[in-house]
């Protein structure tokens, strides 16, 4: 068989991390919202934010899948090479079906006016406006950006470990700080704010694709010399 | 024919520490080698090096003639079981088996079976949760149902009881009566699995110490004792390496060539002599710089 | 001999030596055949190709042979020839020793000899 699909079924397993966990979260969320939420004043629309807790799994899952897996799979004479296009595989197509149920979810809620007492879970009024497909790819680049955004921090540690990890960090946060109090200090920001309004949500978000995809490579330079 | 590992000069410095100083060796096919040493002595180290696992910091290495590194033609054909083997939380035995058996085209599911109820392993259980023992006992049945060309099989036996590992080295017999390939097996229990070998590879501090037939080691070295003079006379010449002196008697451990001969001669003398197991053997090679240092600070 | 094998020896060697001794005490036949290596192997817990070097060493010394797809089998006259064998082994094994320690305690060959005799009227 194809190494790279022994590597996806490997992956496809493990049920409960991929594809019942992350939903279960959300789900105790929307629980929780509604039952808040049913005993609110009529009338009220309820914006909540647990839309964000799928994203954040998304994170956390890129972080712990080389965790996981890779020690496993390599020590099973797995090349990095198919480790890495069966893991990314996996997860896109996760994140696609997990777009696709977002999508899906946020439909039934406009459906059934925010769920019967004006409980906006999943529908996010800046996103609405675009039509469906638009909408499917949005939620698939965010959740993307997401994965690959917790893989390539977890494919730095595996490489450099637990000091290349802090330097990471360290490098990072002067990095933000010094865009900040450059930014700050030529009064850059209404430049700023302008330059990002000219954009629709759509494009805006379509830019992460260019981030996601230097994170994907660089996993993959990283894997390359990472040792089991 | 190609020989099925092939190591020239293999380094791997972490800093300034050498883990192994420039090995060289090659390991033909269908046969079981031995990679003994003490603890820390680079057997860990070269496996990993072998597999791709690491990456040296000098040499090469070359699996059925070519470089490993990112190579499925020859990983495919490699099963390197490990120490410590991590699995995903959420395996149970049945998911390490079943990703197995696509990896290793010439994984026998039935022998697998047969092997799962030998060693008492719970299908359904995760891997996680099972005794250091058995979850040895996973890694053995993976090293064993792969039939891989090469195998390795690097302390496969933490945690396993006397009756698993004795299961171990029967099945591994057996299986490798019928189905020939090449093994290595690494360990520091050089007298449970010394008569299962046919050729030796001892490291000591990251040196190759001795590549060598394993039978042409069992009776290469023996033990001469007697009076202190006679001792010191008979041995003079020879390659000593053990001494110890009691009283007025010396014992003199000698690695000799034509040691049957040599032994003859030492009991016309009216001296002892004892033969040495290989596991002796080894022991006293592996102890024999320390105990040269501390007879220098004695002195 | 137990069922260990001596690991301060060549094994192949003592694999040979316990085929002689079943072929001079009778127990494996002449025309009768060997257990396989495999056998051996699993028996005394040893690896396969060692089995089958003692084994062909035997073949070798024309004590053993080979009958295609079946086995080995126990050349008609081994039995004989490996007494004969023996008989020098007997020499420098016991005999040597028993002088040399002899020597050791100031017992002389005629005293062996009545030792001898004694040893032959033993119930």
């Amino acid at each position: 068989m194809n190494r790279v699909a022994c590597v996806v079924r490997s992956h496809s397993r493990d049920k409960w991390s991929w594809y019942v966990l992350p939903w279960f979260v959300v789900g105790m969320a929307f629980v929780i919202n509604w039952a808040i939420g049913a005993l609110a004043a009529e009338g009220d629309v309820i914006q909540t934010g647990g839309i964000a807790s799928i994203f954040v799994y998304m994170f956390v899952s890129g972080c712990i899948s080389v965790t996981q897996s890779f020690p496993f799979l390599i020590s099973l004479s797995v090349r990095r090479r198919d480790y890495f296009l069966g893991t990314t595989i996996m997860a896109s197509a996760v994140c696609l079906g997990s777009a696709i149920l977002l999508y899906a979810l946020t439909e039934i809620e406009k459906a059934t006016g925010s769920w019967g007492i004006g409980m906006r879970f999943f529908t996010i009024p800046w996103i609405d406006s675009i039509p469906d497909v638009g909408r499917i790819w949005m939620y698939l680049i965010v959740l993307l950006l997401m994965f690959f955004l917790g893989f390539f921090i977890s494919c730095w540690h595996r490489r450099f470990g637990r000091i290349g990890l802090w330097l990471l960090s360290i490098g990072i946060f002067a990095a933000v700080t010094l865009a900040l109090v450059l930014t700050t200090r030529y009064e850059r920001w209404d430049d700023l704010g302008r330059f990002l309004g000219g954009f629709s949500p759509l494009g805006l978000i379509s830019w992460l694709a260019a981030p996601t995809a230097l994170l994907f490579a660089g996993s993959y330079l990283l894997l390359r010399k990472a040792t089991v | 024919m190609t020989n099925v590992v092939e190591v020239r000069n293999l380094t791997k410095s972490y800093g300034d520490f050498k883990a192994l100083d420039s090995v060289s060796f090659a390991l033909r096919e269908d046969k079981i080698y031995g990679l003994l040493g003490r603890n820390g002595a680079g057997k860990t180290t070269i496996m990993h090096l072998l597999t791709a696992q690491q990456f040296p910091s000098g040499g090469e290495v070359n699996l059925f003639g070519e470089n490993p590194y990112e190579n499925n033609r020859v990983l495919a054909r490699t099963c390197f079981i490990k120490e410590s083997q991590k699995y995903p939380d959420t395996f149970t035995v049945r998911d390490v088996m079943s990703v197995a058996a696509t990896l290793f085209e010439n994984w026998d599911r039935e022998y697998a079976s047969r092997l799962i109820e030998d060693f008492r392993l719970p299908l359904k259980r995760r891997v996680k949760k099972l005794s250091r023992g058995m979850q040895s006992s996973v890694g053995i049945v993976v090293g064993l149902a792969s039939r891989a060309p090469l195998t390795i099989f690097d302390e496969p036996y933490l945690g396993l009881d006397a009756v698993a590992r004795s299961l171990f080295y029967e099945h591994l017999i057996e299986d490798y009566g019928k189905f020939p390939r090449t093994v290595i097996l690494s360990t520091h229990l050089i007298d449970e699995v010394s008569l299962m070998l046919e050729h030796v590879l001892l490291i000591d501090k990251g040196k190759l110490m001795i590549d060598e037939d394993a039978e042409a080691l069992r009776g290469s070295a023996y033990t001469v004792t007697g009076a202190a003079a006679k001792v010191e006379r008979f041995s003079k010449d020879k390659q000593i390496i053990r001494k110890e002196s009691f009283g007025g008697l010396l014992s003199v451990t000698i690695v000799g060539q034509s040691s049957e001969s040599e032994q003859e001669e030492a009991r016309a003398s009216g001296l002892e002599t004892a033969p040495v197991s290989l596991q002796q053997l080894i022991v006293h090679l592996t102890k024999t710089e320390s105990s040269q240092e501390k007879e220098g600070e004695r002195k | 001999m137990g069922v260990q094998m001596d690991d301060s020896r060549p094994i192949f060697l003592q694999i040979a030596e316990r085929i002689e001794d079943d072929i001079i005490d009778g127990a494996l036949p002449e025309e009768g055949q060997v257990p396989s290596t495999n056998q051996f192997a699993a028996f005394y817990k040893i690896n396969p190709a060692t089995a089958a070097k003692g084994v062909n060493l035997l073949v070798d010394q024309g004590i053993l042979y080979k009958k295609r797809g079946i086995g080995m089998f126990v050349k008609e006259g081994a039995s004989t020839v490996l007494k004969e064998k023996r008989r020098q082994q007997f020499y420098d094994q016991y005999v040597v020793t028993m002088l040399r320690e002899a020597e050791k305690l100031g017992i002389t060959a005629s005293q062996i000899a009545e030792m001898i005799q004694k040893g032959e009227e033993r119930p």
